[in-house]
């Protein structure tokens, strides 16, 4: 075995080399539009008429200054956060909560109910759509941050609970049982006991969701109408600054540098939830 | 004893609650009413409809705006579910094994998957036009031979659909690695050892131990695809004339646009029934498949 390994191995680190050589093309290719945007973001628009590809001629960042005063960036970003961190930490309080219950209490009702939130997912957002505007405006949630943040709670449950109920039916009963016995609630015995384990999962659901919030734009743009997110400030800049792309390509990067510092931090927990996913099928 | 399971089961049912009560606000009864205006002459917000049975599914089924609609959003599904498929597919066969720099490269492909659709969907419009004519004039290309890439009512679907596929291919990327991930190494070792070439590994290991993933994907793919809104609406409003008007848009211009909340409520129920066959059709084809391999 290890005779073959040690043959095996210059031939392996050829192949190794054109392989990654072949993958870095790749790369190139899928960095080609964030490079575009970068070199387009330093120009100003005459630059920019007389050739998209070259290279600024002086690094100029009177455009970024332009996008945050302008755009409202701050506020679209500060919005963004609130209404993220919001939705995920509600989100996860009561999906951790039902899902607790769903695989602790013995009765048929729970089947029926997992089930019964589970086939919400063959539904599309755009069939509710309408009528979901109709209930915001009825409950005056629309145009208000925290309406959005109760929104997305309802909507997105659903997973959360099954994960949550799918892991604390793994969980043996024992130690509730034991802290019981100590003369622990089920209220007291879920936050000290329950929630901890249930942490990693948690973790997961939680930073996925994040992207998923963060770049949602339909419902935000249905129940705020207004610019209080990063996409929709970004789209009323679009049309406000329209075929200016030299601002538009700087609006983009301000854009994207939150989520990609998000990503540098949660990196192993947005891989792994992803894979999860895929094992979980 | 009996007191505690009743203390229980309450404890459990307050604990229900609150996720119930919203899905249920946000979920369950929008989904209800709009079943319910897909028959009715519903315009707007009015408060008052008329029911008048089938007439907007009759009405809806035989538009050829919105046969169109429907056509154009499957062909569109189908362009990305191969072509995102294939890309996401060789992305994590060349992530694999033998290349260096794995995690940076991996950072790379995923990296417009961090991104909103709305921004992405500004970036390709810049592409396709004044980064694809500054090329045009660099290399001296003439007129003639440009494509209009957003503006060929041939071509703009597609065009559109590699936008997709830049901005989703990383994701898949990372569930077919995770698959990858769980071929057995000693199998592909004894392959290797019987003289299989990296090809021969792929196409006859990898590639069957893969499929359940593969299908995964494509489902993925599909009910995504199927739903495709943010970037017809941020690269083309629809256009031109209305050749990338995907049925979620339109459902959104027939509510908001037009008003006619009940008809587009009827085009609604329409996608969700076509969501669910085509899902069910391919969970069902699996878990066939599945148990014939079985055997």
């Amino acid at each position: 075995m290890h005779s073959k390994r040690f043959i095996a191995k210059p031939g392996a680190n050829r192949k190794g080399l054109g392989v990654t050589a072949l993958a870095f093309v790749f790369a190139a290719v899928f960095l080609f539009p964030i490079f575009i945007a970068v070199v387009n973001s330093l120009k100003d628009k005459g630059e920019i008429l007389r050739s998209a590809l070259a290279l600024p001629a002086r690094l100029n960042l009177e455009n970024y200054e332009l996008v945050l005063t302008k755009s409202g960036f701050l506020k679209a970003f500060f919005g963004s956060c609130f209404v993220t961190g919001g939705g995920i930490v509600l989100n996860l309080a009561v999906s951790s909560m039902a899902g607790y219950a769903l695989a602790r209490w013995k009765s048929r009702w729970s089947a029926f109910l997992t089930v019964f939130l589970l086939s919400s997912m063959f539904v599309p957002f755009h069939t509710i759509m309408i009528t979901l505007l109709k209930t915001a405006k009825a409950l005056g949630l629309t145009g208000k941050l925290w309406g959005l943040i109760l929104i997305y709670c309802g909507l997105q449950c659903p997973i959360p609970i099954f994960l949550v109920k799918g892991f604390v039916s793994t969980v043996p009963h024992e130690m509730e049982e034991a802290a019981r016995i100590d003369g622990c609630g089920t209220a007291r015995m879920f936050r000290s006991i329950v929630l901890p384990l249930l942490r990693p999962i948690l973790a997961t659901v939680a930073v996925l969701n994040t992207l998923w919030i963060w770049n949602d734009f339909l419902l935000p743009y249905l129940i705020l109408g207004k610019p209080s997110t990063i996409p929709l400030s970004q789209m009323y800049f679009y049309g406000q600054f329209n075929q200016q792309w030299h601002l538009i390509m700087a609006g983009f990067v301000i854009s994207t540098i939150p989520v990609v510092v998000f990503f540098l931090v949660m990196q192993k927990y947005i891989v792994q939830g992803i894979s999860s996913g895929a094992v979980k099928g | 004893m009996k007191s505690r399971t009743r203390e229980e089961t309450l404890t459990y049912l307050v604990f229900l609650v609150p996720a119930i009560a919203a899905f249920t606000l946000f979920f369950v009864i929008p989904f209800i009413q709009s079943v319910y205006l897909s028959f009715t002459d519903a315009y707007g917000y009015n408060q008052t409809q008329n029911w008048i049975g089938f007439a907007n599914y009759r009405e809806a089924l035989t538009n050829p705006n919105v046969l169109r609609s429907l056509r154009i959003t499957l062909q569109y599904t189908a362009f990305v579910a191969v072509l995102a498929n294939v890309v996401a597919l060789a992305l994590a066969l060349l992530l694999d094994d033998s290349a260096r720099c794995k995690k940076t490269l991996r950072a790379i492909f995923f990296l417009p998957n961090l991104m909103s659709m709305i921004i992405v969907a500004f970036v390709f419009v810049f592409l396709y036009g004044g980064v694809y004519r500054s090329f045009l004039t660099q290399w001296n290309i003439p007129e003639r031979l440009a494509v209009s890439w957003l503006g060929n009512e041939k071509i703009a679907l597609y065009s559109m659909g590699i936008a997709a596929t830049w901005q989703c291919a990383g994701y898949y990327m990372l569930i077919y690695i995770a698959g990858l991930q769980s071929i057995s190494p000693d199998l592909v070792e004894a392959a290797q050892i019987d003289g299989a070439s990296s090809l021969g590994v792929i196409l006859k290991i990898k590639l069957p131990l893969l499929s359940p993933v593969i299908v995964m994907n494509i489902i993925l793919l599909i009910t995504s695809g199927l739903k495709t809104f943010d970037f017809p609406m941020a690269m083309t409003s629809g256009g031109p004339a209305g050749a990338t008007t995907t049925i979620a848009l339109l459902i959104y211009n027939t509510g908001f646009r037009s008003n006619r909340t009940g008809y587009a409520t009827a085009q609604s129920v329409i996608l969700f029934l076509i969501v669910c066959a085509v899902t069910t059709a391919l969970y069902v084809l699996q878990s066939r498949k599945e148990k014939a391999d079985a055997q």
